[in-house]
C-alpha cells in the first residue's frame, strides 16, 4: 500500500509551477533525510527535547508530499514529553526507513504523473 | 487579495520554506525569509513588513517569544502563526499573544491566500479608520483649537474647498476667526506656497481703499508720491482676503466685481491693466442676504463671492472647546509675561463654559491675558476673573464646582447618530437647584465689552435657556394657553422636543436651547437612572 496520499501531490502540482513543485520536493527530501537521522540520533542519546522539536518538524514535511502514515508516526510522538522519551532506537529507525520509502514512492508518483519532466 | 504587499517569511524548515514561496509567487508581493527569530526580528525592524508568516518552532527562541519581542517593541505588524501543532492550546496562545490568525499545516495556496488576504485587508481598514478618526477628533487645525463637533465641519469644508479656486465667504460673529478661517483654506490649499494678502475694508478709509487694493501710480493724486502695488498685484497666484467686506462703499464694489470678473484691474492713476490669479476669500460679521437686500451691498457682486460659505461658529456654540482654548492661551501668555501658571482652578473652568461670551474667541483672548498680566501663581482662581465671569455663580455652587472636578475631554467624534448618545464619562459641574430664585433679566448687549469694564449680568449657569434678547415684560406673562407644570418637568419636556428636532444631534439641541452640551448630558444620564429613559 502506497504510503502517499496523491491527492496532496496533486493539489500542489495545482498550486505551484513545475519548476518550484520539482525544487519544494526536492527540499522536502532532504528535510526527511536530515530530521530522520537527528531524530535517530536524539534517540540514542534519549534527548526529548530535541526528539520532540524534529518530530515536529518531520511532522511539518510529511504533511507537505502526502506521507500520512509517517506524519501520524510522528504525530504520536508529539502528544507528550513521556511519548517523546518514549522513543527508542528501534523505533525511530523504523522512521528513518519509513521516510526513505516516501522519498521512493513520491518519486515514483512524480514520474507517474508526469510532474519531473 | 489587496495590492503589494510586504510579506516575512520566518521558517527554518527548508522545505516548508520554499513551500510558502513557491504559493505565493505570482500573488505580486514583496518575500523575505528567515530562519531564526533573532534574525526576523531584526529585519521587521528596518525593513517593517505588512505580514509575519511564523512558525513557532524556531532554532533561536520560539515563535511566540518573538510576538512577545515585536510587541514590547510597540511593533504592529500582523503575524499569521504557521505551525503542525494542532493543539487548541497552542491556537489560544497564538491568539492571546496576538497573531491575527493561525494556519494548520498542511495548507494548500487557497487556504494561505485568503488568510493572508484577510489580513491585509483588516490593516487596510484599520489604518484607513485610524485617518478617519484623527480627522473626526482633532482638536487642531492650522490656527484653531477646537475639537466640538461644529469645528469638526467647519474643519471639513475648508478641506474640501481648498484645493478649489472657488471664493469663499466666511460668516460668524466679531471674534469668531475669520481670519484664522482665511488662512486655513489658503495654507490647505495648492496656492500655500505663494502669498495671503489679507486687507480689513472697514479699516481703511474709503478714499484710500481703491489704492489699498489696486495700486496706484505716482502723482494719481494728491500724497502719492511713488508709484505703489496694490493688494491685488501682491496676491498674484495666491489668495486675497478681503475682511469686512460689508464696509466696502457701493462705487467700490462696482470696481471689485469687474476685478472678480475679469481678473484684471488698472492701478489708480493707470492706463494699463494688469491681469492676475487671484483666490478670493471675504468675510463679514453682518448677515450677508441682509445687506443685499437692504440695498447696502451690491447682489450681482455677493453672488460672485458667496460660492462656498462658511460660518464660523459662535464660542458659545462650541461646548468645552472654550476651555481647551483658554489653556492654550495660559500656557502661551504664561510663557510670554514669565508667569507660572499651569493651569485653571474647576470652578473657573465651569464658569468659562457658562458664559456666553459675546466677544468670542478675542474676548476670551483678552481675559486670560487680562489675568496672566495682573496675577501670577500656577492655578487661575475665580477671584482672578473679571467680575462679569465671577457673577454668574452663586457662593455655593462655587464651593460645590470646586469640589467636583471638571476634565474637559473631547467630544465623541460621531456626535450626530440616529441613536440617543450616552453621555460622556465625566463629572458634570452641578446644576442650579429649582429652588434656587429665578435669576434677573439679562441687560441689552451693546458694543463688544472690554475686561474689566461694567459688563452686562451673564445669564445663569447651563440649565435655563439663555435669552437672545433681554425679556421683555409680555413674555414674563403666563399666557393662558401655557400649561403649567413643574419646573423639572418642562425642563425635560424641552431637552426631548429640541432632541427630537435635531435628530438627537446633542451638540445641536444644545446649541437651540442656548445651554451647554454638558447639561444636556448629565440629564439624559439621570433619567435613565429613573424609569423615564428616552430611546432612540
Amino acid at each position: 500500500m502506497s504510503d502517499i496520499d496523491p491527492a496532496v501531490l496533486e493539489q500542489l502540482a495545482a498550486d505551484v509551477t513545475a519548476e518550484d513543485l520539482r525544487a519544494v520536493i526536492s527540499a522536502s527530501e532532504a528535510d526527511l533525510l536530515r530530521t530522520t537521522g537527528v531524530l535517530l540520533a536524539a534517540a540514542q542519546a534519549g534527548d526529548t527535547a530535541t526528539i520532540l522539536r524534529t518530530a515536529h518538524i518531520i511532522a511539518g514535511v510529511a504533511s507537505i508530499v502526502g506521507a500520512r502514515s509517517l506524519e501520524q508516526d510522528v504525530r504520536a510522538l508529539m502528544v507528550s514529553d513521556a511519548t517523546a522519551a518514549a522513543l527508542t532506537v528501534p523505533d525511530a529507525t523504523r522512521i528513518a526507513a519509513r521516510a526513505r520509502a516516501v522519498i521512493r514512492a513520491v518519486h515514483d508518483l512524480m514520474t507517474a504523473r508526469g510532474y519531473d519532466a | 487579495m489587496s495590492g503589494k504587499a510586504r510579506i516575512l517569511i520566518v521558517e527554518d524548515t527548508p522545505s516548508q520554506a520554499e513551500l510558502l514561496r513557491a504559493l505565493l509567487a505570482g500573488e505580486g508581493h514583496d518575500l523575505r525569509i528567515k530562519d531564526s527569530a533573532g534574525g526576523a526580528f531584526e529585519l521587521v525592524r528596518t525593513w517593517d513588513p505588512d505580514v509575519i508568516l511564523l512558525d513557532l518552532e524556531l532554532p533561536d527562541y520560539s515563535g511566540f517569544e518573538l510576538m512577545r519581542q515585536l510587541r514590547a517593541a510597540s511593533i504592529n505588524t500582523a503575524v499569521i502563526v504557521i505551525t503542525a501543532n494542532a493543539s487548541v492550546n497552542t491556537a489560544v496562545e497564538a491568539m492571546r499573544e496576538g497573531a491575527v490568525d493561525f494556519l494548520m499545516k498542511p495548507f494548500n495556496r487557497a487556504r494561505l491566500t485568503v488568510t493572508l488576504g484577510n489580513c491585509l485587508e483588516k490593516r487596510a481598514l484599520a489604518a484607513e479608520l485610524q485617518s478617519i478618526k484623527g480627522q473626526l477628533g482633532r482638536d487642531r487645525f492650522f490656527g484653531f483649537i477646537g475639537a466640538s463637533a461644529a469645528m469638526q465641519a467647519v474643519y471639513r469644508t475648508i478641506e474640501s474647498v481648498a484645493t478649489s479656486k472657488a471664493s469663499v465667504f466666511v460668516t460668524g460673529e466679531s471674534g469668531t476667526g475669520k481670519e484664522l478661517a482665511a488662512e486655513a483654506v489658503h495654507r490647505a490649499s495648492p496656492r500655500r506656497t505663494k502669498p495671503f494678502i489679507a486687507l480689513n475694508c472697514g479699516a481703511i478709509p474709503r478714499e484710500l481703499l481703491e489704492s489699498e487694493i489696486f495700486g496706484h501710480v505716482k502723482g494719481a493724486f494728491t500724497g502719492a508720491t511713488d508709484n505703489r502695488v496694490g493688494a491685488a498685484k501682491s496676491a498674484d497666484g495666491g489668495t486675497l482676503f478681503l475682511d469686512e467686506i460689508g464696509e466696502m462703499p457701493l462705487d467700490m464694489q462696482v470696481k471689485l466685481l469687474r476685478f472678480v470678473q475679469t481678473g484684471t484691474f488698472t492701478a489708480v492713476g493707470g492706463s494699463r491693466a494688469e491681469k492676475v490669479d487671484i483666490r478670493f476669500v471675504c468675510a463679514t460679521n453682518r448677515d450677508p442676504m441682509l445687506e443685499v437686500q437692504e440695498g447696502r451691498f451690491r447682489e450681482d457682486l455677493f453672488y460672485r463671492l458667496y460660492v462656498v460659505p462658511i460660518e464660523l461658529p459662535a464660542l458659545r456654540e462650541r461646548g468645552d472647546d472654550v476651555v481647551l482654548i483658554a489653556r492654550q492661551f495660559l500656557a502661551d501668555f504664561a510663557k510670554e509675561e514669565g508667569r507660572r501658571f499651569q493651569r485653571f482652578a474647576p470652578d473657573v473652568e465651569w464658569l468659562m463654559l457658562s458664559y456666553r461670551w459675546p466677544g468670542n474667541v478675542r474676548q476670551l483672548q483678552n481675559v486670560i491675558r487680562n489675568i496672566v498680566v495682573l496675577h501670577d501663581a500656577e492655578v487661575v482662581e475665580v477671584s482672578m476673573l473679571p467680575p462679569a465671569l465671577r457673577a454668574g455663580a452663586s457662593p455655593e455652587q462655587l464651593r460645590q464646582a470646586a469640589e467636583a472636578a471638571v476634565p474637559v475631554e473631547p467630544p465623541p467624534a460621531a456626535v450626530a447618530s440616529s441613536a440617543l448618545p450616552s453621555p460622556e464619562a465625566r463629572v458634570i459641574p452641578p446644576v442650579m437647584g429649582h429652588d434656587d430664585p429665578a435669576p434677573a433679566a439679562p441687560a441689552r448687549e451693546t458694543a463688544l465689552p472690554s475686561v474689566g469694564a461694567p459688563m452686562p449680568i451673564p445669564p445663569p449657569p447651563p440649565t435655563a435657556p439663555l435669552p437672545a434678547e433681554p425679556v421683555r415684560a409680555a413674555d414674563r406673562a403666563a399666557p393662558a394657553e401655557i400649561e403649567i407644570i413643574p419646573l423639572a418637568e418642562m425642563e425635560k419636556r424641552l431637552i426631548l422636543a429640541a432632541l427630537d428636532r435635531t435628530a438627537n444631534d446633542v451638540p445641536q439641541a444644545a446649541a437651540l436651547l442656548r445651554i451647554n452640551p454638558s447639561t444636556i448630558y448629565r440629564k439624559l444620564q439621570g433619567w435613565r437612572g429613573t424609569t423615564s429613559t428616552r430611546q432612540a
